[in-house]
């Protein structure tokens, strides 16, 4: 097209001398790094292991009861103590309790209470007098 | 089908073919890369990175297109990033460009050709890259339209305007160019009477 071969004429340059040296260099230099993130990645995901693990035992070490199971616990039971999940934790006797609360009548309304009043008189025409409460 | 034999080296491995793929498109990518971004040294580190992608990337390269062609797309995917990291168009004057490495053809002795060739790349470097990178890849690099579409993920009618409309702004850059030269003071002339 007029005009455009123009573009051709515009001056072209060429890569510096030793390109491919510096290629080459750069080339080493990222595979070197390559190697160094995959071991620190395989460290990583080694180290990951125990440390999940710890997780998993904390976890179901630590978990409290089942809350939507009932236990009771009988005079005959006494002696056997064994929490509900069948084993004692770490040998230790566990003693299931359940205490029926009625919050009914632990919660008192506010209207229920009488209010107090406070009424201050004054009982001397004493400025100098001290009110004792 | 060197190429071919080539890529299947360095896909194993083979650091000598991928020397080899340096050495042959060296001055194309580094001129390519050039063109667009208007700096020589930022187009040597670009074309540096392009070969580093052309190496690790070697396995995602199918013989089913031209390795140049697979080539300037890495290439030119890199200049468009830099592009937009200057966040502007790139505009250096000729005169601040150090290029003593270069080998390449002078401008023509001609002033005014050298000034039409200087106008006609600022206009170049104001267009934005979706318009750049097409004419550069066509009018200088000889791709065929539908070998640019492939590097360009785009239909080739997309490409075909592209390279119309980026043709056509330049070519008024161009008129007004030469209108500036005709009229100017030294070289004002009577024209059948009319100045």
């Amino acid at each position: 097209m007029e005009g455009f071969d123009m573009l051709t004429k515009w001056d072209t340059v060429e890569a510096p001398p030793g390109f491919e040296r510096r290629v080459l260099a750069e080339l080493a230099h990222r595979k070197q790094r390559r190697i160094r993130a995959r071991k620190m990645r395989l460290v990583f995901a080694g180290a990951g292991v125990p440390v999940a693990a710890l997780a998993f035992f904390l976890v179901t070490g630590l978990s409290r009861p089942n809350p939507g199971r009932r236990a009771s616990i009988r005079a005959d039971e006494s002696t056997q103590l064994v929490s509900p999940r069948g084993a004692g934790l770490r040998g230790v006797p566990v003693i299931p309790i359940t205490e029926a609360v009625s919050y009914n009548q632990e919660v008192q309304k506010r209207h229920r209470n009488p209010r107090t009043i406070y009424i201050l008189e004054q009982v001397s025409h004493n400025t100098d007098t001290e009110i004792m409460f | 089908m060197e190429e071919q034999e080539l890529m299947r080296r360095i896909q194993n491995g083979d650091e000598s073919a991928f020397e080899q793929i340096v050495t042959m498109y060296k001055n194309r990518i580094v001129n390519y890369i050039y063109r667009l971004t208007n700096d020589y040294e930022r187009a040597v580190d670009l074309s540096q990175e392009t070969f580093m992608r052309v190496y690790f990337k070697a396995d995602r390269w199918k013989p089913v297109a031209p390795l140049s062609s697979w080539i300037y797309t890495i290439a030119g995917n890199l200049a468009k990033t830099e592009l937009k990291r200057r966040q502007r168009h790139a505009h250096m004057p000729l005169d601040d460009v150090i290029n003593q490495v270069a080998g390449g053809v002078a401008l023509n002795d001609d002033p005014e050709t050298s000034t039409m060739i200087k106008r006609m790349r600022t206009a170049l470097s104001r267009l934005h890259p979706r318009y750049r990178i097409p004419i550069i890849l066509k009018d200088i690099e000889g791709f065929t339209q539908e070998e640019i579409a492939e590097m360009m993920k785009k239909p080739v009618g997309t490409i075909k305007a592209r390279i119309s409309r980026g043709r056509g702004y330049l070519k008024q850059e161009m008129e007004k160019a030469s209108l500036s030269i005709k009229y100017s003071p030294k070289s004002r002339e009577l024209e059948n009477g009319r100045i």
